[in-house]
């Protein structure tokens, strides 16, 4: 699914014309990523958590170069589903 | 940034009511699980991809999970302090070693160009240029500061090394007094110690007297040497130290209190105070304490000889007080021993006077001949040696006087009974046996023991007749037999051991005496009730108080053994007589059991019956005639049917045996036929398979089955030509038990 469709199912919710409904959507995304890079978490009930993980530099081999490798560190943005959405996906019909 | 405040964002953005706001952003999400309950991967441009997998869970069941993969622009920002850095070789896995690249490229990681960056950044963020400047100049500031600050440190560290100084010349001086005082101090403690010493020692005692003067003279002209040397001395560093080390000595003098100073000892504090502060200013602090560590193991020697020569003192000391009080108990016990004899005798007088001055000129020898007291050990274990001779001699003498005792007894027998108590008796036979035995007074002792001892089995016997043994009448007999044959044993005693000459005294007074102790006419007893072991015993002495006890502990054991003797008897009559009624009680069922069919035969009817009760009876006499083989199986086996019989009547209630309706039984019937046929519904002849039931048949054939096995039984047991008159003759009767039971 891309973001028309989704864009279009939920107008079917709302009142918003399609151009306001699209900046809107637009604009929420923005402030998320936003608040993910600045705050490193953003937490949408229902839905789940977006958190930004680090992860240390560690040594791995590398077979196509065949030599050992050393990973540098970085942070990784990482999505935690919330439970009632798990619960939702397997349970409800 | 919560969800609230992007609502408030969105809805002042772009003029809405913030309700709608949220419900739009509900609704955005509500669509994505929807999405994804449908297994929609999702794929919002610029923000990121959400994935819809199938995992199997912990209990094995598949279960969907969202995963999601940000676009890389998010990815980047998200990682943004790490995303110059890149992977690194550190090695091939040959084992080469990539070491230019590695710290290349550790450099490059080391080198921190992302804070460099970030700096930037700030400054970017700065719009005004004098905040940027004040950025940049407040370092400057901070050095300057700095540079005041070591300033300030220098001049503060001259100061203080200048007070030190200061310092220095001003503590040093006192410090150095206090260590004079405190070993002026130890000098006088070291007195007070000699004097305490001199205080514990016991005013009796001249030979320690002795030894501590010749001690305290060491002590004393150690310490007066010692202080002779502190004068001479300049009081130079090392003197300073040792005064130090001495304060140890001192601790224990000075938690009980300050010690008295003699004006000697104010005199040279005087002298020291002018002196060291002289001495102390010149040398620094370090010289010192590198020659305390020199000094230190010199004095602390000094130390430990003065405490080990005053410890080895007072052990020495303890030790001979020791062996004086032993000495003195020694001769207080011989004092009295010879005291209590001299003044019956007047014979032992003359020698205990000689030897009391005696003891005190050894005394006095030895304290002039003491040596030194590091020579004390000697001394001590010659002392001991001497006390043994004197001991020994003592002894000797003291045995003579006894012997002499003996002679003059024997001259008057008759004084020396009354006037002589029981308690010096006693020690002489123990210490002269063998040389008053052979005389004639040892006899006349032992007959005076044999009637005291005679006299208290007697009381003990009488106590224990009336007392314990009043329940037994057996063992009264018993115990009343023994002390009935003390007497005529002491009566033998005294007619084999007693010479002739003075039989008839001493049987006189022993019967003299017995008569009076007798209490009783029925303690008299023959000789013929005593053994000859006994009479043995009692010759040699044996026969005493606690003998008896053993005699009477030995009856009662007997009696024990007799008893459980009986009752086992006892028990093992009563098996046998539960055995043989056991036999009685299998006889009785059988009667019984007959009696119980004679019942049955008399409700079935009299004329049928007889012929039932013929057939019962009359197999056992065919099959004895026809076979050979013994009786035995065949009875056990009437006995066991009659007894299963009769167990099964027992457990149907006998009174439904008895109590059967008349509907069910003819009264006079003719042949076996009738009866089956009267309880055809239950029970049935072998001949008439038909008009069975179903449960019927199967309850014949079980019947019939455990039939089968019995005659299989029995024809083992018989020949194969009796089987026929066999089987008929056992199986009508059960036919007819069954159905009745039934």
């Amino acid at each position: 699914m891309n973001k028309k469709s989704l864009i279009r199912k939920i107008n079917s919710r709302v009142s918003f014309d399609r151009e306001t409904s699209t900046k809107v959507f637009n604009r929420i995304f923005e402030l998320i990523k936003k608040s993910i890079v600045e705050d490193k978490s953003f937490e949408i009930e229902e839905f789940g958590e977006f958190n930004v993980e680090h992860r240390k530099m560690k040594t791995m081999i590398d077979f196509k170069v065949k030599a050992e490798v050393l990973l540098p560190p970085k942070d990784k943005l990482v999505f935690v589903p919330a439970h009632s959405m798990e619960n939702r996906l397997n349970t409800e019909k | 940034m919560k969800k609230e405040d992007i609502v408030k964002i969105v809805a002042e953005e772009f003029n809405l009511s913030e309700v709608d706001v949220l419900n739009y952003f509900d609704d955005i999400f509500d669509v994505l699980i929807e999405c994804f309950r449908k297994n929609k991967n999702v794929n919002i441009s610029e923000f990121g991809k959400f994935l819809v997998r199938l995992r199997l869970n912990q209990e094995g069941v598949k279960e969907k999970i969202v995963t999601f993969s940000p676009v890389k622009k998010l990815a980047d920002d998200v990682n943004y302090y790490f995303n110059n850095l890149s992977k690194v070789n550190l090695r091939t896995l040959d084992g080469k070693v990539l070491d230019d690249i590695a710290i290349q490229q550790r450099i490059d990681i080391d080198l921190p160009q992302d804070f460099e960056e970030f700096d930037i950044i700030e400054i970017e963020d700065v719009q005004d240029e004098e905040e940027l400047l004040k950025d940049y100049l407040e370092p400057i500031i901070e050095i300057e500061e700095e540079v005041v600050i070591k300033e300030e440190h220098i001049e503060t560290i001259k100061e203080l090394e200048s007070k030190d100084i200061k310092v220095k010349e001003e503590i040093t001086p006192e410090l150095e007094i206090q260590k004079v005082e405190e070993h002026v101090d130890t000098v006088a403690e070291v007195k007070e110690h000699i004097d305490v010493i001199e205080e514990e020692k016991p005013e009796e005692d001249e030979h320690i007297e002795v030894i501590e003067e010749e001690s305290k003279d060491l002590n004393i002209e150690q310490e007066i040497t010692q202080e002779k040397e502190v004068e001479e001395k300049s009081f130079d560093v090392e003197t300073e130290m040792k005064s130090f080390l001495l304060e140890h000595i001192s601790l224990k003098g000075k938690e009980k209190g300050t010690p008295e100073i003699d004006e000697y000892t104010i005199v040279s504090k005087e002298d020291e105070k002018k002196e060291t502060g002289d001495v102390v200013e010149d040398i620094s602090i370090q010289e010192i304490s590198e020659k305390r560590e020199v000094d230190s193991e010199e004095d602390i020697l000094s130390k430990e000889n003065y405490e080990e020569e005053i410890e080895e003192i007072t052990t020495e000391r303890d030790k001979i007080i020791e062996e004086i009080s032993n000495r003195e108990l020694e001769l207080s016990d011989f004092k009295k021993e010879e005291g209590t004899l001299a003044e019956k005798e007047e014979i032992l007088g003359d020698v205990t006077d000689k030897e009391k001055p005696g003891d005190e000129k050894i005394d006095h020898e030895k304290e002039e001949e003491l040596p030194a007291p590091k020579e004390l050990d000697k001394v001590a274990i010659t002392d001991v040696e001497d006390v043994k001779e004197e001991i020994e001699k003592i002894f000797a003498e003291r045995n003579k006087i006894l012997s002499e005792i003996v002679e003059l007894n024997l001259d008057k027998p008759e004084l020396d009974e009354k006037t002589l108590p029981e308690e010096q008796a006693e020690p002489q036979e123990v210490i002269d046996k063998q040389e008053v035995s052979k005389e004639v007074k040892s006899d006349e002792d032992e007959i005076v023991r044999m009637i005291e001892e005679r006299q208290r089995i007697l009381k003990k016997i009488q106590g224990l007749s009336i007392g314990e043994f009043k329940k037994s009448p057996g063992d009264e007999e018993v115990l009343n037999e023994e002390p009935e044959g003390n007497e005529e044993s002491h009566k033998d005693i005294n007619e084999e051991n007693i010479s002739k000459e003075k039989e008839e005294k001493t049987e006189k007074e022993a019967i003299s005496e017995c008569d009076d102790i007798k209490p009783e006419e029925e303690l008299s007893v023959s000789l013929d009730d005593f053994e000859e072991g006994e009479v043995e015993s009692i010759r040699s002495g044996i026969f005493s108080s606690n003998n008896i006890e053993e005699d009477i502990n030995k009856i009662l054991d007997e009696r024990k053994k007799i008893i459980d003797n009986i009752t086992n008897l006892e028990l093992s009559v009563f098996d046998k007589l539960m055995e043989d009624s056991e036999k009685e009680s299998s006889e009785s069922v059988i009667n019984q059991d007959i009696e119980n069919l004679t019942k049955i035969k008399m409700n079935l009817g009299e004329a049928d019956l007889k012929s039932v009760s013929e057939s019962t009876v009359i197999t056992q006499p065919e099959v004895e005639d026809a076979i050979d083989l013994p009786d035995p199986p065949l009875e056990f086996k009437i006995k066991k049917d009659v007894k299963e019989l009769h167990d099964d009547i027992v457990e149907e209630d006998s009174d439904k045996v008895e109590e059967i309706p008349k509907d069910k039984y003819i009264e006079d019937p003719k042949n076996f036929d009738d009866i089956f046929i009267q309880d055809d519904q239950k029970v049935y002849a072998r001949d008439n398979d038909e008009g069975y039931s179903n449960e019927s048949k199967s309850s014949l054939r079980d019947n019939e089955d455990d039939d089968k096995k019995n005659e299989k039984k029995e024809d083992e047991h018989s020949d194969g030509k009796n089987e026929k008159s066999n089987k008929k003759s056992f199986t009508i009767p059960w036919m007819i038990l069954s159905s009745l039971i039934v």
